[in-house]
């Protein structure tokens, strides 16, 4: 007997980049009902849920009070809010909504968190899921799904191949908070920003896959290479001049002794023309998923036409929304791709 | 966990499970089903092409409780399922059935029924049709929104297959035979239809649509070359080089999944069709939403170009990755419920894999 019956009744917490596609498809499922949204500032405060998305309104207005949203009768609260509280996640879980969210999580090596976790979701009723492009699909998911057909696996990599140079998101965003553009000398003294974090994330993706193919990891790995351009690089967010950084290669590992058996390969670019010049080619979003093993098996995929900028985050909504029925559906606690079944675009088919 | 596997039949995909299942440390053969004389009484090591087992081949293994039966004959038979079931066996079969329910209550029951009496599970398994044209095309529909058709192609060099399965390949395929020959279809092509109509059925299921209708087109190209098997027999130029099969699901009036099949044994073909050149068996998935999203995969011995195998053994690799899905399955399938259960019903079947050797 599934827990909850269409159509699932969603609550949006954070409504930045993801939150707004993901409350565009809720208004427009049948299978779905939007019922409320949680916000952070004044501005959007007592706002139509329907205008902050850009669309007709519904009669549902955002609030910034977190006790409304507990309060309030709901099947599901996508949680998408630029810094995760764990308190937060509790509260929502405890007060017996489910929750989907795209920021970590994919799998949770920690007891302590989780064993919280899952006293929130004893006490609610309800499931936790974490869901995204990667980590949650190109790096976890779909080679899981992939070594289906090996009876040996030596190594999975993983590439992101992404151009950044059409991105439409703020030049601070993408030169400060990301560090393109920066010259040679500040670049060389300059830890990349993001690596923390996303070494982080990578290796709940990494532990996931290992858990799913049934070994440990015992150490991982991180690496980080500026690339810079050899010519003036016009780009959407700005001119990159020669010489600054155009590209970045994050490297992630995991290791089983001295050998590596998982590697996700990340390459942001700028600009095509780049030193050190690297093989793997300016592609608007490609993701590549090798698994060397008996058979080898060998999965590209990418967009077909125009790229929109965001494609990134429209995944990460799609694989968020996607996920619902299956997550309304699941039993209680805290579940990971691995104890779910087949998650499908059920709930955005437009087939009839 | 050690588990207790039964191979049922020892053909192309049966002999390559056997294999996989010797390889398997987690897998432990009680038994082989052998249909023919020949194979009675002998090693199943020697059967596999590995060293000798002491599990001797028969007509008529003993299947005990808890045992799983990899069924692995080009038909599968209904009343030998149940029976298997009934005893208590659970079932993973390559002959077709990954969506019993598309053969309607009276074989779905006949299945589910004996699965639940005997407390065991049946679940049907493939590389296409099954994980190509529906596991993986329903998981890459997770990155779309508002999701309007699926397309799923297969372009696979045949060459090996029509030389070890000519029966198939080229008396009923029709690789060889004048297109008008090829294109009346019998009774195998009517089983292809029903084995991709599976899938399609498991998808619109699934997604909660309803099927008008699958509308079934077959078209044939000619070779321009003289083309030998290495059997030793020639396709002449001028007869059936390469075969297209394609179901097309109409939903709401509307073309809404699309699975094909490109068989060819050379690429030099009239009209000239875009069939890539390349030895590699590839699947393209095409799911149009919002943003479309497209996606190959190839598998073979080796994708990394220092290795001796590199890009060879595609067409065995798709047979090993058939066999492979098989037996990945079987801790998943020991652990689920009983009854039939499909790749619906199952988690993620992933390799154990890892690391093996």
């Amino acid at each position: 007997m599934a827990k909850r019956q269409a159509p699932f009744r969603v609550i949006q917490w954070g409504t930045g980049a993801v939150g707004k596609y993901c409350i565009q498809r809720t208004i427009e499922s049948p299978h779905l009902k939007q019922v409320g949204a949680r916000v952070f500032s004044d501005a959007k405060n007592g706002k139509d849920v329907g205008e902050i998305a850009h669309l007709a309104p519904t009669g549902v207005k955002a609030v910034m009070d977190k006790q409304a949203v507990y309060d309030a009768d709901a099947d599901i609260v996508l949680y998408t809010p630029l810094i995760v509280d764990i308190e937060d996640i509790c509260a929502i879980l405890a007060s017996g909504k489910d929750l989907i969210t795209p920021s970590g999580f994919v799998f949770l090596k920690d007891q302590a968190v989780l064993a919280r976790i899952n006293g929130a979701c004893a006490k609610g009723g309800s499931t936790m899921y974490a869901a995204g492009i990667h980590p949650g699909f190109a790096g976890d998911r779909v080679p899981l799904v992939l070594s289906a057909l090996c009876r040996n696996i030596r190594k999975v990599t993983v590439y992101e191949l992404v151009s950044m140079a059409d991105m439409t998101e703020s030049p601070d965003l993408i030169f400060g908070y990301l560090g393109f553009n920066m010259d040679a000398e500040t670049a060389a003294k300059t830890p990349p920003p993001l690596l923390q974090t996303m070494s982080t994330i990578f290796k709940e993706s990494m532990q996931m896959l290992a858990a799913g193919l049934g070994f440990e990891i015992d150490s991982f790995r991180t690496s980080h290479e500026y690339a810079l351009t050899t010519e003036d690089s016009q780009t959407v967010p700005g001119l990159i001049p020669k010489g600054h950084v155009g590209g970045q290669h994050f490297n992630y590992e995991a290791l089983v002794g001295d050998r590596t058996v998982i590697e996700f390969k990340t390459y942001w670019r700028m600009a095509d023309k780049l030193t050190p010049a690297w093989d793997q080619p300016m592609k608007g979003l490609t993701y590549v998923v090798e698994i060397d093993g008996d058979p080898g098996v060998r999965c590209v995929f990418e967009p077909v036409g125009e790229r929109p900028a965001e494609l990134g985050l429209i995944w990460t909504a799609a694989l968020v929304m996607n996920a619902i029925p299956e997550v309304c559906e699941a039993p209680p606690g805290f579940k990971t791709t691995l104890d779910l079944p087949l998650i499908a675009a059920k709930s955005a088919v437009h087939f009839k | 966990m050690t588990y207790r596997v039964i191979q049922w039949g020892t053909g192309s995909v049966g002999r390559q499970a056997l294999r996989e299942v010797l390889k398997n440390p987690e897998c432990q053969l009680a038994g082989v089903k052998v249909y023919g004389d020949a194979k009675v009484g002998k090693d199943a090591g020697e059967l596999a092409g590995m060293p000798a087992t002491g599990v001797i081949a028969s007509k008529d293994p003993a299947v005990a409780k808890g045992d799983t039966v990899l069924y692995c004959p080009i038909v599968a038979d209904y009343d030998e399922i149940a029976r298997l079931l009934r005893a208590g066996a659970n079932v993973v079969t390559t002959a077709s059935n990954v969506y019993p329910q598309f053969y309607g209550p009276g074989v779905y029951n006949k299945i589910n029924d004996a699965a639940l009496e005997g407390g065991a599970t049946f679940h049907g398994s493939g590389i296409n049709p099954a994980f190509m044209s529906e596991v993986l095309p329903l998981t890459l529909s997770g990155l779309v929104h508002r999701a309007r058709k699926i397309r799923v192609q297969e372009v696979s060099d045949v060459n090996h297959y029509a030389s070890t399965a000519p029966e198939i390949m080229l008396d009923h395929v029709g690789f060889g035979k004048s297109p008008e020959e090829a294109l009346n279809a019998d009774a195998f092509l009517k089983g292809m239809t029903a084995y991709f109509s599976e899938s399609i059925h498991m998808i619109v299921d699934h997604l909660g649509v309803t099927l008008d209708r699958i509308e079934e087109r077959h078209e044939v190209a000619t070779s321009k070359v003289r083309v030998v098997l290495d059997n030793g027999r020639a396709i002449e130029p001028g007869t059936v080089g390469c075969r297209l099969f394609r179901w097309i699901a109409i939903v709401g009036g509307q073309p809404r999944i699309e699975l094909s099949t490109f068989w060819k044994v050379t690429a030099e073909l009239e009209p000239q069709w875009n069939v890539s050149t390349s030895k590699l068996v590839e699947w393209t998935i095409s799911i149009e939403g919002t943003p479309s999203v497209r996606c190959t995969v190839a598998t073979c011995a080796s994708f990394d170009p220092d290795s001796p195998d590199y890009l060879k053994g595609a067409e065995e690799a798709a047979v090993v990755g058939t066999a492979t899905h098989a037996v990945n399955a079987i801790p998943y399938v020991h652990a689920a419920p009983p009854g039939v259960k499909t790749f619906l019903d199952l988690p993620i079947i992933a390799s154990r894999g890892a690391l093996r050797d």
